[in-house]
């Protein structure tokens, strides 16, 4: 009976607990998850996202640019002299065997000198497993050409975030 | 109420660090657009002078400019040529050319009476992928064939008439 009264004891100051952390944020409801989280991620770029070369098309078309450099038009000529082709590449690090989410933007914008085209459609090669503390992953997305685009080199900025699950 | 209190503040820790696991970067987007390719005839595609008898015949022009007559038709000399015309684009970027898909028609100024060139050639061939734009440019010629018909048919004159060539990146 004494051993029951202690049993009920710890549950209530579980349940205190809770209640804390309910009051203070629900994130921090995977409290066993949360005391891991002391080391922080990190995410370091290697390689930019390039499209390479595009001949203007008469109607508006796509490029799509795989995680393995692949490229594949639609209604837009891609010349022999392909030029720089990459996908973008980042290393993640963070407590090891963590999962963790990445998020792109919705739509980035490059430009040239007035002239713009819009990046959609990222997609990713990550296993979200943060093995041996780090990832690094590939990120491709998909180009949108304007009928009779202006020639030029377009350049634009976009923002990958990664976080713990 | 002190143990709780303590709780909260290791929580409110963990939150810090929770916040902080979260990290961003910047990365930059790159593509560039090629210039468009374009095509300017810089020589007309002419057969020359000739006579014809009566059953006419034909004369051939090859891409390198060389004129050789078959049948009824006895070529004079002057002016002739291969059609010539210069492209410029992305440097070595490799182009495709495309000859026409039938025979242009050449009308008699007067009479209305035609004769037809079919059996397009060119230097470098049509198709994919043998044209590079060496520094930017390169020159195609054009050679082709004319159906010459009898005098009845094709009375002395000038003959003119238009073809389409395509030329695109590959």
């Amino acid at each position: 009976m004494k051993k029951l009264v202690i049993l009920f004891a710890s549950m209530f100051i579980m349940t205190i607990a809770v209640q804390n952390v309910s009051a203070q944020d629900p994130q921090s409801a995977t409290a066993d998850a949360a005391a891991n989280i002391i080391t922080p991620m990190t995410i370091q770029k290697i390689v930019d996202l390039n499209f390479g070369n595009i001949a203007s098309p008469a109607q508006a078309g796509t490029v799509v640019l795989g995680t393995d450099n692949s490229r594949t038009p639609t209604n837009v000529i891609l010349p022999s002299v392909a030029g720089t082709v990459t996908a973008a590449e980042f290393t993640v690090t963070g407590l090891s065997d963590a999962t963790y989410s990445i998020t792109f933007p919705n739509s980035t914008t490059i430009t040239n000198a007035g002239n713009t085209m819009t990046i959609d459609n990222y997609t990713e090669n990550a296993t979200n497993i943060l093995t041996g503390g780090s990832e690094t992953f590939k990120v491709g997305a998909t180009l949108n050409v304007n009928a009779d685009q202006a020639a030029g080199a377009y350049t634009g900025n976009f923002i990958v975030t990664v976080d713990y699950n | 109420m002190y143990r709780s209190l303590i709780t909260a503040v290791v929580l409110w820790i963990m939150m810090a660090g929770n916040v902080k696991g979260q990290a961003t970067i910047t990365a930059q987007a790159f593509a560039e657009v090629i210039e468009a390719l374009t095509a300017n005839e810089t020589n007309q595609l002419h057969f020359g002078r000739f006579a014809t008898e009566s059953n006419g015949g034909t004369i051939i022009i090859s891409p390198d400019g060389n004129r050789q007559a078959q049948g009824q038709v006895m070529l004079v000399a002057g002016p002739s040529g291969p059609g010539q015309f210069q492209l410029s684009g992305f440097p070595e970027a490799s182009v495709t050319i495309q000859l026409p898909d039938g025979p242009a028609v050449l009308v008699h100024q007067g009479s209305n009476k035609t004769m037809v060139v079919d059996n397009w050639v060119s230097d470098p061939p049509a198709g994919n992928g043998p044209t590079t734009l060496t520094n930017g440019s390169a020159l195609v010629s054009i050679g082709a064939t004319l159906s010459v018909g009898s005098y009845d048919e094709n009375p002395v004159g000038f003959y003119a008439g238009t073809f389409q060539l395509t030329f695109a990146y590959n």
